[in-house]
């Protein structure tokens, strides 16, 4: 296939996906964005319009509104003629810009990969202007985007230049990133235009490093205008992206006990810092120096939030913290393809594609293991993936968008209905509370408790007035700190012993036994519900008759690292009728004993509750135990 | 008298024994004390008594088992309980008193007169129950006391004859019976009671004998010496 007939044939298919991506852009893509994503994002965006109309005003533009309008007003106009593979030489004559290509001494490359020589060298190709262009009288331009410094000549004619190109880096002047250069009237034919370039690049950088020299021809537009239509779509995205970091950023800073709020604001910090550094050239130009900086950062942000978006995951769904470094490893291998001469863009691509995989392997573990919402995660990370088709610059300079938005709208679902629930079992640990209190309470005034005690009481001041009196003080002291635990939801431990000691000396009175309770305590500093073991006491006591004339509680607590561990036993006396349930876990007692530990630990804290078998059948003892794990505080 | 104590609190037990003895005097001629029902069955297995002193937490339907089968049995039940929101229940159920805790001795003593049969003799029934347990065949069921037209003594228990024509064994004797039925009950001979609403007739037959006829035309003897009480009844 000739070189031209080539040229046209990427033409049209560039033309067809390159206008493909401004009109539907805001036409329909828009409106699939979420409403909330939309308020959110419309906020931002009038902030971010403000710097951006400053820098329409310092852009040259050498066309009246009139011109303008009429360019715009016909879209079929906007169009460009994209040259994607031209031919490069190195070496430096002024009379290459008009001499054809001897294709023995120049070669043909992609405009995205020019392989770095030293000094200067030239690139041509020659293309045919669009019928659309044509058809209307509008004044035409050259763009230019690439990390060189450039001068452009249009069939032998200079039209401009980007910095100035030298044999050195000192002799060289760089240029900016992107340049547009207006074509003077009458300069180009329908058909076989020379384009010509000198450049010179001389990048600091990766060695490999192979730069883009990518022109287009076309009509002449106010650049921030073209710049708007194309982009805009991209702002509102980043905007909303913006919004979902600040949310729950806030969020975290409000409540701090949720790290996967941490790890999404932080993700989507990374996604906005990444679309920004990808969008800074549309609207910022600065000297092509600068690229490679501008997309190691890309590179990086795409990584940061690649490895906050799989600990969020984990976090917020509890997968054990080892695994937690697998992302963060990942990381260090994702980089490596960069020294092999893989160019920023696909390693960023690369690295989008590797992190989305990894979330999407997590979220069908936790499918497996029917965690509550994971199968709107996974859904939401496959249609996520499905941005991944797209090519890889398409999926940088747009799709990327849209898939991370889709992403924040459902996080910000999953995260609002995690905080539903949240609130909701907050109100209802608070009734709890609330229920809790009132239950101690009554406990010690439900007329089994206070009658039996009152009789026995009276018994013995008729035989021994001095013990009557000892019972009431008991009594007196266990009412008091009954009073002042009640209302409180965690106390200390010390304070609770106290409180199950004064009780079996007064159950020592009224049952004329001795109770005793034996305590063996790792850590006393520490802080536990109230009545937790003086409900295990009493529990003990209500169910079985103990004959012995002296009956041996034990309390024991160990602490590691991980856990605390509170082991009560109570000898096995003769099972009281019509009370078997209640040394299973489905007693009063023990229910409220598993509602004050919810009320504290949440799930932090297991209650089991069993007969363990003692050396002999009379040393079998019912043994409760209670474990508090460690959290992160 | 022969008395029983189930109660699980030690020094209520010792308050009970101590009062008991002390009311009832050298008439008690057996005092025990059991800690729980079960041991409370097994004793009565071996033993006749007169009265249970019970410790009822009427918490559940266990409770109400527990009372409905110690009523059913041939000795009089008193409740000594914490749970007074139980009285009513149980008095309905059959017990001759329900003592609240913490009582004094007065209390106790009161309740203990109140098992004393002869002023129930001649008389009407002075109880509150509104049921009746009835032990059959190894199982406990009950009776409504609306659904009984009279009762006969038989040997040491009693006969229950119901408006439907069923005939129940209680193993409470006529005049235990007595002290629970309400007072529409009335002892009409020395063994029998009929219900005051379920008669038709009081007729005199040839010989000074009197005979009530009921509105089941039935006919119930009455006994010379309740003629002139159950006249004033009737009036």
């Amino acid at each position: 296939m000739p070189w031209n007939e080539q040229l046209i044939c990427i033409s049209e298919q560039l033309k067809s996906q390159y206008g493909a991506l401004i009109i539907p852009c805001y036409n329909k893509k828009m409106e699939r964005t979420s409403i909330i994503e939309f308020l959110a994002g419309s906020l931002l965006l009038f902030s971010c319009l403000l710097p951006l109309s400053a820098g329409a005003q310092q852009e040259n533009v050498p066309l009246t509104a009139e011109q303008n309008n009429a360019v715009l007003s016909e879209p079929r106009a906007i169009r460009w003629v994209k040259v994607t593979q031209m031919y490069v030489r190195q070496g430096d004559d002024i009379r290459w810009v008009s001499t054809p290509v001897d294709k023995g001494l120049w070669q043909l490359v992609n405009a995205s990969e020019i392989t770095r020589t030293p000094g200067i060298s030239w690139v041509k190709q020659t293309f045919n202007l669009l019928p659309e262009n044509l058809e209307i009288q509008a004044p035409m331009a050259v763009y230019l985007y690439g990390e060189a410094s450039a001068e452009v000549y249009l069939n032998g004619v200079f039209v401009g230049r980007k910095g100035v190109p030298g044999v050195n880096a000192v002799a060289e002047q760089a240029g900016n990133i992107e340049a547009n250069f207006y074509v003077p009237p009458g300069l180009l034919k329908p058909e076989n235009n020379l384009l010509a370039i000198r450049f010179s690049s001389h990048i600091p950088g990766l060695k490999n490093y192979r730069l883009a020299l990518e022109p287009r021809i076309g009509p002449y537009l106010d650049p921030q205008r073209l710049r708007m239509n194309t982009y805009l779509p991209s702002i509102f995205l980043v905007s909303a992206i913006g919004i979902a970091a600040i949310f729950f950023g806030a969020r975290y800073a409000l409540r701090q006990n949720e790290k996967a709020g941490l790890w999404l604001a932080l993700m989507f910090l990374f996604s906005v810092l990444q679309l920004s550094a990808e969008l800074y050239h549309v609207f910022f130009n600065f000297a092509y120096k600068w690229q490679l900086t501008r997309l190691a950062l890309v590179f990086v942000f795409a990584i940061g939030s690649g490895v906050f978006l799989n600990l969020a995951i984990m976090a917020h769904f509890g997968i054990r913290a080892t695994l937690r470094w697998v992302p963060v490893a990942l990381a260090l291998i994702l980089s490596l393809p960069l020294l092999q001469g893989a160019s920023f863009n696909q390693a960023t691509f690369f690295v989008s594609v590797t992190y989305v995989l990894l979330a999407i392997s997590l979220a069908g573990y936790l499918v497996y293991q029917r965690q509550k919402n994971a199968r709107w995660l996974l859904g939401g990370l496959i249609v996520l993936s499905t941005a991944f088709a797209a090519p890889v610059g398409r999926f940088l300079d747009g799709t990327y968008y849209y898939a991370m938005s889709l992403g924040a709208l459902a996080l910000f679902i999953l995260s609002a209905t995690k905080l539903e629930t949240t609130r909701k079992r907050a109100a209802q640990v608070e009734a709890l509370s609330n229920r809790l209190e009132l239950e101690l309470l009554k406990k010690h005034l439900q007329p089994h408790f206070i009658m039996n005690t009152l009789m026995a009481l009276s018994e013995w001041i008729v035989e021994s007035p001095a013990t009557g009196v000892k019972m009431i003080q008991s009594l007196a002291v266990e009412f008091r700190i009954l009073y002042e635990v009640s209302g409180k939801s965690l106390i200390p431990l010390a304070r609770e012993i106290k409180l199950c000691h004064t009780h079996l000396d007064l159950m020592s009175y009224r049952k004329k036994q001795r109770f005793r309770l034996d305590v063996s305590i790792a850590n006393e500093d520490v802080q536990i519900p109230p009545a937790l073991f003086h409900t295990l006491i009493e529990n003990a006591l209500s169910h079985n008759r103990y004959q012995a004339a002296e009956i041996v509680f034990t309390l024991s607590q160990t602490e590691d690292s991980a856990l605390t561990t509170y082991i009560f036993s109570a000898p096995v006396g003769k099972l009281v009728r019509g009370s078997k349930e209640a040394n299973s876990s489905g007693g009063v007692g023990l229910s409220y004993i598993k509602a004050r530990l919810e009320e504290s630990w949440g799930d932090r804290a297991t209650f089991t509750d069993r007969l363990a078998s003692g050396p002999t059948p009379a040393e079998n003892v019912w043994r409760s135990v209670i474990e508090i794990s460690k959290g992160k505080s | 008298m022969r008395a029983l104590i189930i109660e699980d609190e030690i020094m209520v037990a010792q308050a009970l024994k101590r009062m008991i003895a002390n009311i009832v005097g050298v008439k008690l001629t057996s005092l025990d004390h059991v800690e729980c029902v079960a041991d409370g069955e097994l004793f009565l297995q071996g033993n006749e008594i007169d009265v249970v002193f019970l410790d009822l937490n009427l918490g559940g339907e266990n409770g109400f088992d527990l009372l409905t089968e110690m009523v059913a049995q041939p000795f009089q039940t008193i409740v000594v309980s914490a749970n007074t929101d139980q009285a009513l229940q149980a008095y309905e159920l059959g017990v001759v008193d329900f003592v609240p805790k913490p009582f004094l001795e007065d209390r106790l003593s009161d309740a203990i007169a109140r098992l004393d049969t002869h002023h129930a003799l001649a008389h009407a029934g002075c109880g509150n129950a509104k049921f009746l347990g009835i032990r059959h065949r190894g199982n406990t069921r009950i009776v409504a006391i609306d659904d009984v037209v009279r009762i006969q003594a038989a040997a040491k228990y009693s006969e229950l004859y119901l408006a439907s024509g069923s005939v129940f064994m209680h193993e409470k004797n006529l005049g235990q019976l007595m002290m629970l039925l309400p007072e529409n009950f009335q002892r009409v001979h020395k063994s029998h009671a009929v219900d005051l609403l379920q008669i038709q007739d009081l007729v005199c037959q040839p010989g000074s004998k009197y005979e009530l006829v009921l509105i089941s035309a039935e006919t119930v003897p009455v006994g010379r010496s309740f003629v002139s009480a159950l006249r004033a009844r009737l009036a």
